[in-house]
């Protein structure tokens, strides 16, 4: 993906700093917070941006766009939290979604016929290493392609690509379902 | 992609931000809004190196965060000449800022073929849910040529619990392996070992909205209040600029102040300035009415200095610290002026960020960047 040049410039003066955040803020508290409890969520996400101020001087635009640049240090963010973030997996694997997670139920009628079911698939994340559970939500979370992936987690485009065949290969295994 | 969407799909969603949150989130990143002496289409302001470590008040349970700003506040513009009075906190610290900044400016410093800054960048946090504090550090070489900014090299150096009750808490929570913001040494855009070259297109420098040539960096004025005048200048082109660009409204203008004194740290940290330039510098910043010059600080690695120090209006001061004898840089640093939560456990008076300069100056070496490596190609710059 080739970034903006406004992208760009958003980075490099500090003043407008500020659009970065404008534009990126709200996809990354929800991409923490379906991994962490919302207030370390919101916490971390407001941290995400910190930090990418102090380190503007290491975003290479040459190497892709803000966003997965962003998203990696959500990632290693949540990674800090490991322990709290299977925690909360198991936690659902237990009792299912909350009671107010009203969207989910309707949009998921399908998926849940078919035995994939909140506490299910929690199980399963819990379960994946973490270099493959973090590929893998960042491409269900965040949409980001194997090349943001790569871009986001300072790997190679072949070990997001192995990466993410062998968490399918295990998700299937354990879900009974193709993903 | 729509690979693994059924996560997506099945997984509990988050709620949206309650009326104002995204605000709150906003204010606690940048600094907070306050009544505007011009507010007009300024991008929300977020400030200098080491106002990056400020931070805000906790709401709540939540745990404070650095704010970006540097919470300048009530500070209006402040129209302080170098010929002004400066704040001093210990005696005869202005007399030595004088003799060094005359030495500075007597200094020959021939260029030669690149200008290189060594820094250490070292950060402290708390680790894994406020359990411990640890304390990381990173290296970055930023290396510039006769075109202007060339490369940035960036590495690790580690990351060890900050105390020995620090360590001692590390222990008992089963010694996870630290690696700076990756808690499991994997996923890093810097892994430990290896070297990150960040190449730049050849240009002008960009010390915060002041954008200056190699040429016009060289031509800088050596006197303290002409340099302001340009320092405010260039500012105020680059606030017209901003004003008449495509840039989402909202924000504060920075005070004349905050301008003197972001362009000014790096005109004296970072840009390949001349002695006599950053001579002028460190008197124009001495003279801001909200610094405060000190003898005989210490930097976090203990190293003496003169410090000039910044009150951020949040809880963190800004300072500068600058070796005593030569004028040279050693450190800018942010200084915890209230006790901030989430670094409760910090030893009183240490910084709670700190950008090291280890070496700056011309040298005949060049970076040597790994091959297909550039500013235009994708491949990946790791060696």
């Amino acid at each position: 993906m080739i970034t903006a040049p406004d992208e760009v410039s958003s980075i490099t003066a500090p003043e407008r700093f500020g659009v970065v955040f404008d534009t990126h803020y709200e996809e990354i508290r929800r991409y923490i917070g379906r991994r962490l409890d919302l207030d370390i969520a919101e916490d971390l996400a407001a941290e995400t941006f910190l930090i990418a101020f102090r380190r503007r001087d290491r975003f290479d635009p040459a190497r892709g766009s803000v966003r997965p640049w962003l998203y990696g240090i959500a990632t290693n963010l949540v990674g800090r939290h490991r322990r709290a973030e299977l925690r909360r997996y198991r936690a659902l694997a237990k009792t299912g979604p909350p009671p107010d997670d009203d969207g989910h139920d309707q949009r998921v009628v399908d998926r849940v016929a078919a035995g994939v079911t909140v506490g299910r698939l929690s199980g399963a994340l819990a379960r994946l290493p973490r270099g493959e559970r973090d590929a893998v939500l960042l491409a269900a979370y965040g949409g980001l392609t194997y090349d943001e992936i790569a871009e986001a987690l300072g790997v190679a485009y072949g070990t997001v690509a192995s990466r993410l065949s062998r968490a399918r290969a295990r998700l299937r295994d354990w879900l009974g379902v193709e993903l | 992609m729509n690979d693994f969407k059924i996560i997506d799909d099945v997984m509990p969603d988050v709620p949206p931000p309650v009326v104002g949150a995204v605000a709150e989130a906003r204010a606690r990143v940048f600094r907070p809004h306050r009544p505007h002496r011009l507010r007009l289409r300024f991008p929300v302001w977020a400030g200098g190196v080491v106002a990056a470590a400020a931070t805000v008040a906790v709401i709540g349970t939540a745990v404070a965060v650095p704010l970006l700003g540097d919470g300048a506040g009530d500070r209006t513009g402040d129209g302080a000449t170098a010929t002004a009075t400066a704040l001093v906190d210990s005696p005869g610290a202005e007399e030595v800022l004088d003799a060094v900044a005359d030495r500075l400016a007597r200094r020959e410093e021939p260029e030669r073929a690149n200008w290189r800054v060594e820094t250490e960048l070292i950060e402290r946090w708390p680790f894994a849910g406020d359990e411990f504090l640890v304390e990381n550090r990173d290296r970055e070489v930023h290396w510039a040529g006769p075109d202007g900014p060339a490369v940035v090299e960036v590495s690790r150096v580690g990351t060890e619990p900050l105390t020995a009750a620090d360590r001692a808490a590390w222990e008992q929570a089963g010694s996870p392996r630290l690696c700076g913001s990756d808690s499991d040494c994997e996923n890093d855009q810097v892994p430990y070992g290896r070297t990150r070259y960040i190449p730049a297109d050849p240009g002008d420098y960009h010390l915060s909205s002041v954008r200056l040539s190699p040429q016009e960096l060289r031509e800088l004025p050596q006197d303290p209040v002409e340099l302001k005048e340009e320092i405010l200048s260039r500012w105020a082109r680059a606030l017209k600029d901003i004003e008449n660009s495509d840039t989402p409204p909202g924000g504060d203008v920075p005070s004349d102040g905050d301008a003197v004194w972001w362009v000014g740290q790096r005109l004296l940290t970072e840009a390949p300035t001349t002695p006599q330039t950053r001579a002028a510098v460190l008197r124009m910043l001495s003279t801001l009415p909200d610094v405060r010059i000190t003898d005989g600080v210490r930097d976090i690695e203990g190293r003496a200095g003169l410090a000039l120090t910044r009150d951020t209006g949040g809880p963190y001061a800004e300072r500068i610290v600058v070796d005593r004898a030569t004028g040279d840089p050693l450190a800018v640093e942010g200084m915890p002026t209230v006790p901030v939560p989430q670094l409760k456990g910090l030893p009183t008076g240490s910084a709670a960020f700190s950008k090291l300069i280890r070496r700056m100056g011309w040298t005949d070496e060049a970076p040597a960047l790994p091959e297909g490596c550039t500013p235009r190609t994708k491949k990946d710059c790791l060696r």
